[in-house]
C-alpha cells in the first residue's frame, strides 16, 4: 500500500517540484519552483502594476506553464509521440512568422505623417540605435558569442517584435531572458529616459518650442511606404520580413480603401498574435535556460542598451539644434528608441515640465516611428552578419 | 558571415559598419521623402481655397422661400467644424435637403454608426 502511495507521489508534478536540480552560482536550487514563483511575480507586475499587461500576462503564463514539471508542453515530437501544445505554437516564433505579423499590425496603426513632414527626424531614429551596437560590444566583452551578443544588443532597439525575430533566428536559447528584459524595460521607459534626457540637455534647450509641422498630403503618405520598401529591401534583403510587413500594413491604412482590413489588423489580428507570441516566448523561459548567470548579464546589458540609445538620440538632437540655430528641441531625440508611442509620450511630458506651453508629441512621433525603421534596418544588418 | 566567436577587432568592425549603414539608409530615406514631397507638391496648387462642395446635410429643409442666411451660416459652421477647417476654406454653393432615404434605411445607417 505504502509502495503504491510512494509511486503515485513520484508520478505527480509535486515530487519533481522540490528537486534541487538547477545550479546557479554553485547553489543548487529547486529550478521549477523558482521559475513558478518568478512567473507569479511577473503576473503580479502585469496585472496589479499594469506593466505592459497585453504582453506580460501571456509571457508570464507561458513561463508558468512550461515550468510545471511533467506537463511537457514544449516537448518535441519524438517518433510517433506528438509534441506539446506550446511546441507547435512556438513554431510561429521559430520560423519567424509572428514578429513580422505584429509588424503588419503596427504598420496599420502607424502614422508616418510627422516623419514625412520633418525628414530630418529619421536621423534621430538612426542615432538612437547607438545603444544596440554599444551593447553588442559590451556583450562580446562579457564573453557572449557573436549571435548572442547581437540578440542582446537589439534590446536597445526598444522594439519587441524586432528583438524577438532576431533572437529567435540567432540565439533561441536566450529568447525568454531577452523578451522579458526588452518588454520590462519598455514598460520602464518613463523611468529610464527622463534622467538621461535631463543630464544631457541644458534648461534652455529643453524649453525650445518647435514650429508646427506642415500638413502632409495623402499622396505622400501612400508613396512613402512603397518607396521605403523598394529601397530598403533592395539594399538590405534581410530586413525584408520586418520592413515589408510594416509597410504593407501602412499602405493598407493609408490607401483609405479598406477600412475593415485596417480595423482587423489594428485590433483582432494584433491581439491574436500577441497572445501566441507572448505565450510561446514565455515558454522559452524554462528553469534550465533562464536560471543562469547569463540572464543577469542580459538584464544589466539591456538597461545599458536603452540608456545608450536614449543618449544617442538626445545627443544628435543637440547637434541638430546647434546646426539649425535652436529650432530643434533635443528632447525629441529620446523618442528615437522606438517603444512607440511610449517614448514620444515621455518626451511630451518632459517638454511640458520645463515649458508648459510646449507640445512636442507630434515632433517626437517622427523620430519615434523612424526608430522602428532604424531598429528593423539594424536587425537586418545583424542577421546579415550572423545568420 | 562571422563565426560564433568574435575577436574585439571583428566586433568593432561589425558595430561601426552596421551603425553607419543604419545612418546611411535612414539618411537616404529622408532624401527620398524630400524628393517625393517636392514631386508631389510641384503641381500648380489647385486654386487653393475654393474646394466647392455641395454639403450633404440632411437637416431642416427650408419649406418656404425666405431669408435663410442664418440657416446657411449654421450649416456652414457645422460643416467647417466637422471638417476641422476654417469656414473660409470652402464655399457652400447649394444646400439640398436629402429626402431620398426611407426611415428604415436611415435607422439602419445611424445604428451602424454606433
Amino acid at each position: 500500500m505504502l509502495d503504491i502511495l510512494i509511486s503515485f507521489w513520484e508520478s505527480t508534478g509535486f515530487a519533481q517540484l522540490f528537486q534541487f536540480d538547477t545550479v546557479l552560482f554553485g547553489i543548487p536550487l529547486p529550478g521549477h519552483l523558482v521559475m513558478i514563483l518568478l512567473a507569479c511575480l511577473f503576473l503580479y507586475l502585469a496585472i496589479h502594476k499594469g506593466f505592459e499587461p497585453y504582453l506580460l500576462i501571456p509571457i508570464a503564463f507561458g513561463m508558468l506553464l512550461v515550468n510545471l514539471p511533467l506537463a511537457n508542453l514544449m516537448g518535441h515530437p519524438v517518433g510517433d509521440v506528438k509534441g506539446g501544445l506550446l511546441y507547435y505554437l512556438y513554431q510561429g516564433v521559430d520560423l519567424g512568422i509572428y514578429p513580422p505579423l505584429i509588424f503588419l499590425c503596427i504598420g496599420a496603426g502607424t502614422d508616418f505623417g510627422p516623419l514625412i513632414a520633418n525628414p530630418k527626424s529619421l536621423l534621430l531614429g538612426a542615432a538612437a540605435q547607438l545603444g544596440i551596437f554599444v551593447t553588442f560590444f559590451g556583450a562580446i566583452f562579457l564573453g557572449f558569442t557573436g549571435p548572442e551578443a547581437a540578440s542582446i544588443g537589439i534590446i536597445g532597439g526598444a522594439d519587441g517584435p524586432t528583438a524577438l525575430l532576431l533572437t529567435s533566428q540567432l540565439a533561441p536559447n536566450l529568447l525568454g531572458a531577452i523578451a522579458i528584459a526588452a518588454y520590462s524595460y519598455m514598460a520602464l521607459v518613463p523611468v529610464i529616459q527622463p534622467p538621461i534626457m535631463k543630464a544631457l540637455t541644458t534648461e534652455k534647450e529643453r524649453k525650445i518650442k518647435m514650429e508646427q509641422l506642415r500638413p502632409v498630403s495623402k499622396t505622400e503618405k501612400i508613396v512613402f511606404p512603397i518607396i521605403v520598401t523598394i529601397f530598403t529591401v533592395l539594399l538590405l534583403p534581410d530586413a525584408a520580413p520586418l520592413i515589408g510587413m510594416l509597410m504593407l500594413g501602412n499602405v493598407i491604412k493609408e490607401s483609405g480603401q479598406v477600412p475593415h482590413l485596417v480595423d482587423a489588423l489594428q485590433n483582432s489580428l494584433m491581439y491574436i498574435i500577441s497572445i501566441f507570441l507572448g505565450l510561446t516566448v514565455g515558454a522559452k523561459a524554462s528553469a534550465e535556460m533562464f536560471l543562469r548567470a547569463e540572464t543577469i548579464k542580459i538584464i544589466v546589458l539591456g538597461v545599458i542598451a536603452f540608456s545608450m540609445g536614449t543618449a544617442g538620440g538626445v545627443l544628435l538632437g543637440k547637434l541638430m539644434s546647434k546646426l539649425d540655430g535652436g529650432k530643434t528641441n533635443p528632447l525629441i531625440g529620446a523618442a528615437g528608441v522606438s517603444a512607440v508611442p511610449m517614448a514620444a509620450r515621455v518626451v511630451q511630458k518632459e517638454g511640458q515640465k520645463y515649458n508648459p506651453s510646449n507640445f512636442l508629441l507630434m515632433h517626437a512621433m517622427g523620430p519615434n516611428v523612424a526608430g522602428v525603421i532604424g531598429s528593423a534596418v539594424a536587425a537586418g544588418m545583424l542577421l546579415l552578419f550572423f545568420k | 558571415m562571422f563565426g560564433e566567436n568574435l575577436t574585439i577587432g571583428q566586433a568593432t568592425t561589425v558595430a561601426l559598419f552596421s551603425i553607419s549603414v543604419v545612418f546611411l539608409v535612414l539618411l537616404a530615406i529622408s532624401y527620398l521623402i524630400t524628393l517625393v514631397s517636392k514631386v508631389v507638391n510641384r503641381k500648380p496648387k489647385e486654386t487653393t481655397p475654393a474646394v466647392t462642395k455641395a454639403a450633404p446635410v440632411a437637416e431642416a429643409p427650408a419649406v418656404e422661400k425666405k431669408d435663410d442666411t442664418a440657416l446657411v451660416a449654421a450649416i456652414t459652421a457645422a460643416v467647417a467644424a466637422y471638417l476641422g477647417k476654417s469656414a473660409n476654406s470652402f464655399v457652400v454653393k447649394s444646400i439640398t435637403p436629402l429626402n431620398t432615404e426611407s426611415d428604415w434605411s436611415r435607422l439602419s445607417r445611424t445604428s451602424s454608426l454606433h
